[in-house]
């Protein structure tokens, strides 16, 4: 409990650090904001005013607070493009990005649970070389080159499956939805089976290696009994850290996969906001993600400390 | 993509009303040219139209604010024209009433008072008529300063006197202006009238969330819009504005942001109609289901060189730096092709009125640009070259102009930016931060409106010319009456330009449509340039 | 010590033939890059001759502005493996000085890094990299700077790790008590004792530096025309798959190889150095 705690302290800390990151990161860009709502036939007193009523003649620390406290509200402000507020452009935009990047997350921890076992009991076998080149070219290739091949594979050369969006005009029916997802989602779902297989199987390796396994095989247990009753249980504990830092891709997004397959995510928003200047979209996307990465590592603690007894009782 | 910028829409704008005094109306028909689209030879769409059909365009961005009076993006302009009817179009240089609200338009002979009379029976998208009552109220908060609207300089004459709007009866409406505004038929073809039921009494209209759902006056009405994804617009049943209502059911704007998913979602049929750029045509040219249509995108391509600049004020180093470039070469090496785009000597497309080309071309003398930067006292010149990344043309260009200028021993420094931060950039009056830039532009068949780019104080003069002697003939060409005088004076601005060098245009550039062989009607569908009537397209069998 | 880790090495190499092969490859890419002036043809040198198919002339063909792609290739490897050393350099020397400075000082100035560490750690790292690359000017040295300062806090917490526990050890305690100054003890005994987690982590930075080079130039920012880096050549050669498909198979290979074997290299490192 007072491990929790003592986290608790640490990740409110992180981000009130954070949000000044942010803003220091946000007030350091160039330009003007408040020319973007300038219209050419207002004059200098209506601008003065509009500074005014912006707040951006207060002193910096002053225009940060105000700001901090209006986030803490749940106020992420106006987009200064369209001129909508920032929360609801991001909540639009979370479901599609929770449908394809939870999707890809659990096929990928399906996956790479068995597969990393696996690797890891029949170590330097056929399965393991093949996976491991697999796993190499997955956290080596370019995101955008293998989606835009895939494109052109599946959707131009065989054409069995829609190249870009989330569902065809007119119909919004479940299966139709799947055939979208299924090229974007192979593209994320390979990238994050290429990290989690690794940890799961490093961690098996040094589970199949330690005392209790080999005592446990010297007084004749089964192997799959061994493999499922006791490796499983401590070879996906790194899998909890790894989730937890996944856990703000369900927000976040992928900024690349995204846009290659125009779906409708946070992330096409998030590259929205910078190739606008959106400062304060921007801003809110920025919040928001540090805040599910503070939240995910903090959880991944928690659950670790209740799955795992050796830290439990350490504290 | 062509990225219409609201900088040119807004200086069109301001120039129209500057422009009082001439005006494409007393134009001599014979001038005029036809409309310019013409439709690629290869591979004409067979079949037969047939009714229905949902038709899927890309736009490459959400659009910003579909309310006709502030759309200022091209994407929310694309998605705007199907829901709303213009008043009329002006299609050639001519008053085009096909696809408007206004049965006719006519303006007193001193052109002080404008009679607008709608056409019988139109009504909005849910069911209200639209009456003379709209008019007024569009015009009136179209200068209301308070609702801010970009557009707003339509609004005033010359002179900043605000044009007065009253109702005559239903469907009559009458706009006075204080001095003689001939050029005001110009910018009401671009003022969109909004529902006056639905914004009456709105504070702040182009903020409003009324905007998410419009309720229009064009061939197609609003069903829904998702973030990120589809603009989704079906067939108004009761349009009356143009010949019949639209052919289509559903018209979907899909939000595609890269371009290259695009072209592979309009091979694979995900998409059936997107502008494309002379980079991408031979991709989609090799597409057996889809159709290129070419037309004349009204756009010239230029650099402008800074003049507030060392090295660049004088016209014997802008002159070498014309003279360092072979033309041909140029448009050849950034359009691929000289039939993608031609070179341009004047700032002055060729439909344009009293368009001429300079006699002297400036071009590819190498030796000459040597002798010239020597006496200058110009060699080893280090310049910069503003572009933006927007837009793969300019890239090209660009790099071309670097190697080019290499030749004769000047430094190019390629200063590539962001699209908005390129507009930022340029949207700072007496800019130094740029010595050379790509720029372009689109301001249509009536020459006056040209003094945008190239005189003193206006908003896209990029070269930041300060030319009494131009700024004069400006003023002189917007008074003098059609005419051979008047013929002359723009003679003579062209002239001076080429001659002194402001400006480098490099070419008159095509537009490119795709369209998926399914899909026809592209002819009538662009009026012109960025005009479009979308009741026109059809699907074929 | 040192003979043994030689062993290690080649031990580690002999049974993991790949990891030769991305070694050699390495060698020879890091090879091509620091010889490029020899390849007698101009990278930025435009012609009328575009998007021709690999010939004798030009054996990877040309690109879309006429220019020989073979000359790209390799001066584009040039950028995006002096981006991809370059950042490493920079991210890891500020991750062993923060991380070494923080665990072997610990207290407050632990408490203050690590935290700002958390922090930093917390940022969307792409997003930010992006909105960065946005405000400055494009061009290598700021991409290099940008990739830098934004991947070094992971090595930093690695050493933090390591310098906790060697900072018990018995030479460590020794040469405190002896009087040596704070700085000196972490440069003579706590670094070289951690070198080994240092270049793991450095090779696997290398890598990443040059993915992210190729992602920022997938949204158009990063390196300055004319200069080409393998990420914007495979950036600019989408558009020609149909036609040319060989522009985007030749970066996209060269990428692939390239950041392949330096998370072998990594690899099979890690397994010297750490033996089970």
């Amino acid at each position: 409990m007072k491990r929790i705690i003592s986290k608790l302290t640490q990740s409110v800390v992180i981000m009130f650090l954070v949000s000044i990151l942010c803003f220091a990161l946000i007030k350091m860009a160039p330009g003007d904001p408040v020319l973007t709502y300038v219209q050419p036939n207002m004059s200098e007193s209506y601008i003065e005013t509009l500074r005014e009523s912006l707040g951006l003649n207060k002193p910096l620390y002053v225009q940060y607070l105000i700001w901090l406290q209006k986030i803490l509200h749940g106020d992420f402000g106006y987009s200064l493009v369209n001129t909508r507020p920032v929360l609801g452009q991001i909540l639009e935009r979370i479901p599609a990005t929770l449908i394809l990047m939870g999707t890809s997350l659990v096929l990928a921890t399906l996956i790479s649970i068995p597969l990393g076992l696996f690797t890891g009991k029949y170590k330097n076998g056929i399965l393991d070389k093949i996976t491991s080149v697999l796993s190499y070219v997955g956290i080596s290739i370019p995101t955008f080159w293998f989606g835009i091949l895939l494109i052109y594979l599946f959707g131009v050369y065989l054409g069995v499956l829609p190249s870009i969006g989330m569902h065809t005009p007119g119909d919004t029916s479940i299966g139709d939805l799947i055939l979208h997802l299924i090229l974007p989602c192979t593209v994320m779902t390979f990238v994050n089976v290429a990290q989690f297989t690794r940890y799961v199987r490093s961690s098996t390796i040094t589970e199949m290696s330690s005392d209790y396994v080999m005592v446990q095989t010297a007084y004749g247990m089964s192997e799959s009994g061994i493999l499922f009753k006791h490796v499983l249980k401590n070879a996906i504990l790194p899998m909890i850290t790894v989730l937890g830092m996944s856990l703000q891709s369900l927000v976040s997004g992928a900024m690349i996969c995204e846009q290659v397959f125009s779906w409708p995510g946070t992330g096409q928003l998030a590259v929205t906001a910078v190739t606008t200047f959106d400062y304060p979209l921007i801003m809110g996307i920025t919040m928001l993600t540090a805040l599910l990465i503070v939240l995910g590592n903090l959880l991944a603690d928690i659950l670790y400390s209740i799955v795992d007894p050796r830290i439990r009782n350490a504290v | 993509m062509k990225k219409k910028l609201l900088a040119v829409l807004l200086a069109a704008a301001m120039i129209s009303c500057f422009a009082a005094g001439c005006g494409g109306k007393k134009e001599d028909p014979a001038e005029t040219k036809a409309p310019e689209t013409t439709a690629e030879t290869k591979a004409p769409a067979a079949g037969n139209p047939v009714e229905g059909g949902t038709l899927t365009v890309r736009v490459s961005a959400d659009p910003l604010n579909i309310n006709p009076l502030y759309v200022t993006d091209l994407n929310s302009f694309t998605i705007m024209q199907s829901l709303y009817a213009p008043f009329f179009e002006i299609v050639g240089g001519e008053v085009y009433y096909g696809n408007g609200l206004l049965q006719e338009v006519t303006a007193n002979e001193d052109s002080t008072v404008f009679t607008m009379k709608l056409k019988e029976g139109l009504t909005w998208h849910d069911g209200e008529a639209i009456t003379a009552d709209d008019i007024v109220f569009s015009m009136e908060t179209l200068v209301d300063e308070s609702q801010a609207v970009p557009y707003s300089t339509y609004g005033f004459d010359g002179a900043g006197n605000v044009a007065v709007t009253e109702k005559v009866d239903d469907l009559t409406a009458t706009i006075t202006f204080k001095s003689s505004s001939t050029g005001f038929l110009g910018s009401l073809s671009q003022i969109y009238c909004i529902p006056k039921h639905i914004y009456e009494g709105v504070q702040k209209i182009g903020e409003s969330e009324l905007n998410y759902e419009p309720v229009g006056s064009g061939p197609f009405k609003f069903v829904s819009y998702q973030s990120g994804q589809e603009y989704v617009v079906e067939r108004f049943d009761d349009y009356k504005c143009g010949d019949n209502v639209a052919h289509l059911d559903k018209v979907v704007f899909k939000i595609v942001k890269d371009t290259n998913s695009a072209i592979a979602a309009l091979q694979s049929g995900d998409l059936n109609a997107l502008t494309i750029n002379s980079d991408d045509y031979k991709t989609v040219d090799g597409m057996s289901n889809v159709t290129i249509n070419h037309y004349n995108s009204g756009q010239v391509n230029a650099m402008g060189m800074n003049t507030l600049k060392d090295g660049l004020s004088d016209q014997k180093v802008r002159q070498a730096i014309s003279l360092a470039m072979n033309k041909e070469e140029l448009v050849t090496f950034s359009y691929t092709s000289t039939e993608f785009a031609t070179p341009a000597y004047s700032i002055l497309t060729p439909d344009t009125l009293y368009y001429s080309e300079p006699e002297t071309k400036y071009d590819n003398d190498q030796e000459q640009a040597k002798k010239l930067l020597k006496e200058a006292g110009a060699e080893g010149l280090n310049l910069s070259l503003l572009y933006s990344t927007a837009d793969p043309a300019m890239e090209k260009e660009a790099l071309y102009i670097q190697s080019k200028l290499g030749e004769v021993g000047i430094t190019v420094t390629l200063d590539p930016q962001e699209d908005s931060v390129f507009k930022n950039t340029l949207q700072e009056p007496n800019s130094t931060a740029y010595d050379l830039v790509l720029e372009n532009w689109e301001l249509g068949a009536e020459p006056s409106l040209y003094a945008d780019i190239i005189k003193t104080g206006t908003r896209s003069n990029n070269s930041n010319v300060s030319d009494a002697d131009l700024n004069a003939l400006w003023d002189q060409g917007l008074k003098t009456p059609n005419g051979e005088e008047r013929a002359q004076i723009y003679t003579d601005i062209q002239n001076m330009v080429n001659d002194k060098m402001y400006i480098y245009t490099i070419s008159y550039s095509n537009g490119f449509y795709a369209l998926s062989n399914n899909f026809g009607g592209f002819d009538d569908f662009l009026l012109q340039t960025i005009y479009l009537d979308y009741s026109k397209l059809y699907a074929v069998e | 010590m040192n003979e043994n880790l030689k062993k290690n090495l080649i031990i580690g190499f002999k049974t993991n033939k790949l990891a030769i092969v991305g070694l050699v490859l390495i060698a020879i890419f890091s090879l091509a890059a620091i010889l490029a002036p020899l390849y007698p043809v101009d990278p930025n040198q435009i012609s009328l001759d575009r998007e021709l198919f690999p010939c004798a002339a030009h054996p990877f063909g040309t690109d879309d502005m006429g220019r020989d792609y073979l000359a790209r290739c390799i001066y584009g490897g040039r950028t995006s493996l002096l981006i991809g050393f370059m950042a490493m350099i920079l991210s890891t020397a500020i991750g062993v000085l923060i991380g070494s400075i923080s665990g072997f000082i610990g207290g407050w100035v632990d408490v203050v890094l690590m935290r700002i560490v958390d922090a930093l750690m917390s940022l969307p790292t792409f997003l930010i990299m992006v909105v960065m690359n946005a405000y400055l000017s494009a061009g290598v040295k700021n991409v290099i700077l940008i990739i830098g300062f934004l991947t070094w806090m992971s090595i930093a917490r690695i050493v933090r790790g390591e310098t906790l526990s060697l900072k018990e050890r018995e030479y460590v305690v020794y040469s405190r008590i002896s009087g040596e100054s704070r700085f000196k003890v972490i440069f003579k005994h706590i670094i070289p004792n951690i070198m080994p987690t240092i270049i793991v982590s450095a090779t696997i930075n290398v890598a990443q530096a040059i993915l992210m080079e190729s992602a920022l130039s997938f949204f158009g920012l990063g390196i300055i025309p004319p200069t080409s880096s393998w990420g914007s050549m495979l950036n600019s050669a989408q558009g020609k798959l149909m036609t040319s498909p060989y522009l985007a198979i030749f970066p996209g290979i060269l990428i692939l190889l390239t950041v392949i074997s330096f998370n072998y290299l990594g690899e099979v490192l890690r397994k010297v150095y750490e033996p089970k």
